[in-house]
Parts: C-alpha cells; structure tokens; sequence
C-alpha cells in the first residue's frame, strides 16, 4: 500500500451528503445527453494552448489576456472579479497564504477551480468566450514567453529571474519521475514541492509571497500545473481519488465571470478538462502526447469520464470525536477561544510518529449562515491572544476558511445544489499539533484549546457586531487510507 | 586626529556620543539577530544553515529492502529566512563504494514556509550507504544574512 501521511492544512468543508456526486452526475449527464446547446458548449470549449513563438492562437490569448488583466486591474477592490480580489483569494504578499491550498489533497482541485473562474472572468471582460488561458511548459520552454516581460506590459512585473534556466526541477528526468508516480497522494506532492514551489522562488519578488497572483505569470505558471494534472489523470490514465471526503469537500468562495458566488466541489474538478476547457497537448519529460485531447471522439471522451468518475479507492473514517463547544453565541470582532478535554498526551503517538495514518481535524459546523461575508475566518490552536492581526505564519496558526454565501442568497435559492451553503468546515490541524509539539510550545498536560479569529477581508468588517452563531466544535480523529489505482 | 580648544572638546563629546549610539545600535541589531539567527530544533531535529548546509541520513538495512523504498521524506519543521531568500533541497544518495548519485529536489514556498515533502528515490537506495540533503540558494546570498532550517525529520517510505 503505498500512503503518505503528508502535512496538511487541508481546509475542508463537510458537504452535504450524497450532493457532491450528485452534481457531478447533473454535470456528466449533460455531457452526453443531455441539452444540446450544452453539448456544443462542451465540444466548443476553449482551448488552453501552451506558450510559444509563432503561434498566431498563442498570441490572440496573449492578446486577449493582456486586455483581461488590463481591465481587472481597472476594477475597484470591492469588485470580487478585481485583479487584487482575485490575488487575495489566494493571499498577499505580505501577509502569506488565504484561502489557497498548499501542501493538501486539495492543492490540484482547489487551484484548478481557482484558474477555471479566473479564466471565465477574462472571458466576461473581454467579451472573448473561447478564450484559454495559455500555460507556460517551463520543461520545455526554460524562459517565459516574451509577452511576459515586454517593458510596459500589463503582463510585465518586477521578477527576480523570468526563466527557471537550467534547474533540475523542471528537467525531462525530473518530470518523467514525477509523472510516473500512480498515486495521486505522492505524485501531487511531488510536483508541487518541486517543479511548483521551485518557479515561484525562483521567479520571485511576488511570485515567491502569497501574493503571487499579482504577477500575470502565475496564472500561465498555474495553468502548466494544471496541465500535469491533466495529462496524468486522462492522457496517462492515473486515477484521483475516489473518497467522498475528498470529492465532496466544496469551495464557496469564488465568484464567476459577473462576479457571481459560485459553488464547486473538488469531485467535479477532475471533469473540467472535459468539459469546461481542453488543453493543448504538449511534451512533458519522456511523455509525449499520446492522446491528442483537442481531437477527441465521443467514445474517447466517454470512457476516460467514466473512468475519472470511478476514481482510485481511498478511504476516509473518522474513529473518534472530541466535543469542544456547541451552541456558542459570538461576536465576529471578538475571537473565541474553547478548551478541548484533550491534550498532546492523548496524542502522542500520533504526533511523535510520521508514519501513522490518522489525522486530527477541527470540525466547526455553524448554526446558520452569517448575514455578511465580508470576512475569512483562521483558526488558531493554543494561542489565547489570537487576533485579526495575528499572521498565519505563527506556530499556532492551523488553517482557514470562509463564507461565501448569506443568509440571504441560502435563503433565495430554494432546492437548487449549487446554491446550498454549506456552514461545516473541516481544517486539519495534525502539522500544527505535530509543530506545538515538537517544539516543546503545548505542555504535555495542557488541555488544547482552539481560537476561531474573523479577520476582516478588506481591512474591516462592516458588521463588527454581527453574531456567528456555532452549532458544534469538536476534533474529530481519523485515518485517511490511500491505495494506488487498481486498475 | 585632534582639536584644540573648547571647540574641540566639543567635537570629541559629539563624536563619543555618536560612537556609544552607534554601537547601541549595533548591539541592539545584534540582539535582534541573535534572537531570529536560528530555527527552533528541538528534539530530534537537525539545524541546517548556510554554513552547515548539509545532513546525512544513513540508510540502514531494515525489513524492507532499501531499494523498495520509493521515497525520501524531509519534514522541515522551522525555517527562518527573514529576507526570504529562495532556497532548494538537493536530495543525493552517495553508495558504500562513495559513488553519489541525484535523486531530486524540492523548494519552500514561501522560502519561509515549513512543510513535508517527498522525493523519488527510483530504486536507488542500499543498505550501507547515505542520503544527503543539502540547503541550496537558488539566489546569491548578501553577506551576513541567515537561513536557518530544522528538518525534523529523514525517512524513506514505500
């Protein structure tokens, strides 16, 4: 069996049951028969070409992706589609990580949906619905493509280096590893620690903070990554996983290309290649493209769906919870703290060891949602003190997560799935624990007890007094067992 | 160098207390270095830095054959690269006999940000010989400026 216990601030939100597959196969039963005029969509769906000279549909993207960020930048801040919204979805550069995922199970999935919206903003603005974004094969194109650092450009921006040069994080033995691996556990934290994390620094200034997505480069940077994921998932025929936590774990916080909140769960991500966008194939380490994706037939396209569909069998259980708090009243401007009964002794051998297979999560499930989202939420363990200001890249900071929809728009959007919110969220804090521990920071014998800080998005809430009503805190103890693709 | 007089007087006071404020500043920089220059290694831990870049991990025989081992698994538990200087980990094997071979890399992003990370070993390991793991800057290093990591932990897994 092959398993990585691997870190993770894994921010998940519980879904409700049984809906993440439902709207998977409300997607798929579209694609092959369902409307018409959704079926030409699909087959008409833009392409995402990979960068280079001489391409005249490289350069009308590029052209078309200048406008796009031209015209983000011109949008005001509260304007969710705005190129610093967009950017702080994901982070800032001084400020660290927000709502990405890095170092999860959700590092392909949540990128992935981020591009997918990003994209159909660019779309929106311009006015250019067939337009891809195109992604940058720094294998086998070490330097960016002149577009980005033309001097003047939307698309320029202050850099430490604008080619990965001679790494060998991006070489064609390096790839070739990583693209090889079946498993979708190690194969995603492979490509993200090394060709993934090695460009951001190496590209630097922005590129290397969580701001990153100020630099028009990481959206191409992204979409390469993205490409990986594709070329592994359909072209080389490695499966993702088939876990329901993973599948149904959704994201509320994007908005689409008129600034609308939109709903996606990671189970649906695997499907978008299909049917969202298509990608040009190119040559990654030794694979070339053995499957022409822009040229694929119905039955093509049929079975390697129900093949994403079926996933790789991985398994999730949850063994033990532990109560913190339930039915807890609180001001978003005032942090609550609760005290678990559960100390790092109750925990030792899981924390002292890298191989066991369980985590531990902090399940936080609201009575209602809130009636403003204008605010993130990051959880804290063992920091009495915790507030807005706190960073996340204190010892004790364990994860975040945030509300995109009200009360209002739940309450409007009768029985429809993709407008259910969801107010259960899951954080894995076992890196945290295993960091406190390890350091020496939590005694032993002192209880844990978690900090839940409302951070507002834009400087302040506009409700401070608004009160988030908690239904149920509580750490929920469970093994995630992971198997290679059996066929 | 010397000033005669009244005037001179003066000018000696203004430069000792201009020395004693420099060298306050001096001692209080030093203070604030001393207390960010390196990563919290408590435990089992092992500090690299970019003077002592380096650890070794031996590979023991063990119950499962070492070339069964498909990774290499670092756990960087504390960083502290206040200019966020970019930097890389290159994962090498280096055999009994002292060939060396490169099995791979991986990079913090942030360069400030701990994390776990693996990388393919392809079958290379034996019992008998080591693996490294070598602090590399992707960038030139100004003078006087630190990194310092914990890695908490070397393991192979299958």
């Amino acid at each position: 069996m092959n398993y990585l216990d691997q870190p993770s601030d894994m921010n998940r939100r519980v879904f409700v049951k049984g809906l993440g597959l439902v709207s998977l196969g409300l997607v798929t039963s579209a694609m092959f028969g369902g409307c018409e005029q959704l079926i030409k969509d699909i087959q008409n769906r833009p392409v995402r070409r990979y960068l280079r000279t001489g391409s005249p549909e490289v350069q009308h993207a590029l052209d078309v992706y200048r406008e796009a960020v031209i015209k983000m930048r011109a949008l005001p801040d509260s304007d969710p589609r705005s190129w610093n919204a967009q950017a702080a979805l994901h982070g800032t550069v001084s400020g660290g990580f927000n709502l990405c995922q890095h170092g999860t199970v959700h590092f392909f999935s949540w990128h992935r949906a981020y591009l997918l919206y990003f994209e159909r903003i660019c779309q929106q603005l311009t006015g250019e619905k067939s337009f891809g974004l195109p992604y940058w094969n720094w294998n086998r194109y070490p330097a960016m493509h002149p577009a980005f650092t033309a001097a003047g450009s939307a698309l320029d921006h202050p850099r430490s280096n604008t080619t990965v040069g001679s790494n060998a994080a991006f070489n064609d033995p390096t790839m070739t590893t990583i693209l090889s691996d079946a498993n979708f556990i190690t194969f995603s934290s492979q490509l993200e620690g090394t060709p993934h994390n090695t460009a951001h620094v190496i590209i630097g200034m922005d590129m290397g903070t969580g701001g990153s997505p100020q630099d028009p480069i990481f959206w191409a940077h992204h979409c390469m990554v993205d490409y990986c994921w594709a070329k592994w998932n359909i072209e080389l025929h490695n499966d993702n996983p088939s876990d329901p936590t993973w599948i149904n774990t959704t994201w509320n916080h994007f908005v689409d290309g008129n600034g609308n909140p939109v709903s996606i769960s990671a189970g649906v991500t695997p499907l978008l290649p299909l049917l969202s966008y298509r990608y040009e194939s190119s040559r990654v380490g030794d694979f070339a493209t053995p499957l022409d994706m822009l040229r694929l037939s119905a039955q093509q396209a049929k079975l390697i769906e129900a093949r994403i569909r079926k996933g790789a069998p991985v398994r999730f259980d949850i063994r033990r919870r532990v109560p913190i708090a339930a039915n807890v009243t609180l001001r978003l401007d005032r942090p609550v703290s609760r005290q678990a009964r559960l100390t790092t002794t109750d925990l030792a051998a899981l924390l002292e060891s890298d191989a066991r297979r369980e985590r531990v999560f902090l399940n936080v499930d609201y009575a209602q949602q809130p009636q403003a989202n204008d605010f993130f939420v990051r959880v804290f363990i063992n920091l009495p003190d915790a507030n807005a200001q706190t960073p996340t890249s204190d010892i004790h900071y364990a994860g975040s997560y945030a509300f995109f929809g009200t009360q209002a728009t739940s309450d409007d959007s009768g029985d429809h799935p993709s407008h259910h919110h969801k107010t259960d969220f899951i954080i894995d804090v076992t890196q945290t624990l295993k960091r406190l521990h390890r350091n020496g920071v939590v005694r032993t014998d002192q209880p844990l007890a978690v900090q839940i800080v409302a951070v507002p998005a834009e400087g302040k809430f506009r409700q401070p007094a608004m009160p988030l009503m908690l239904k149920n805190v509580g750490f929920l103890i469970a093994p995630v067992h992971v198997r290679a693709s059996d066929g | 160098m010397s000033f005669p007089g009244r005037t001179g007087h003066r000018i000696r006071q203004r430069m000792q207390l201009l020395l004693v404020t420099l060298c306050l500043h001096a001692a209080c920089a030093g203070v604030a270095a001393g207390g960010h220059e390196h990563a919290s290694c408590a435990g089992s831990g092992h500090r690299l830095s970019l003077a002592a870049p380096t650890l070794e991990q031996p590979v023991e025989a063990a119950s499962v054959a070492a070339s069964e081992q498909a990774f290499v698994r670092v756990v960087v538990a504390g960083v502290v690269n206040p200019q966020r200087i970019p930097i890389s980990f290159v994962v090498r094997f280096h055999a009994r006999d002292g060939k060396a071979g490169y099995l791979g890399s991986f990079s913090l992003f942030p360069p400030d940000n701990p994390g776990t990370f693996i990388v393919a070993t392809g079958g290379k390991l034996e019992a008998g010989g080591r693996v490294s793991i070598t602090l590399v800057p992707l960038q030139p290093v100004p003078a006087m400026q630190v990194v310092s990591v914990c890695v908490g932990s070397v393991r192979f897994i299958r």
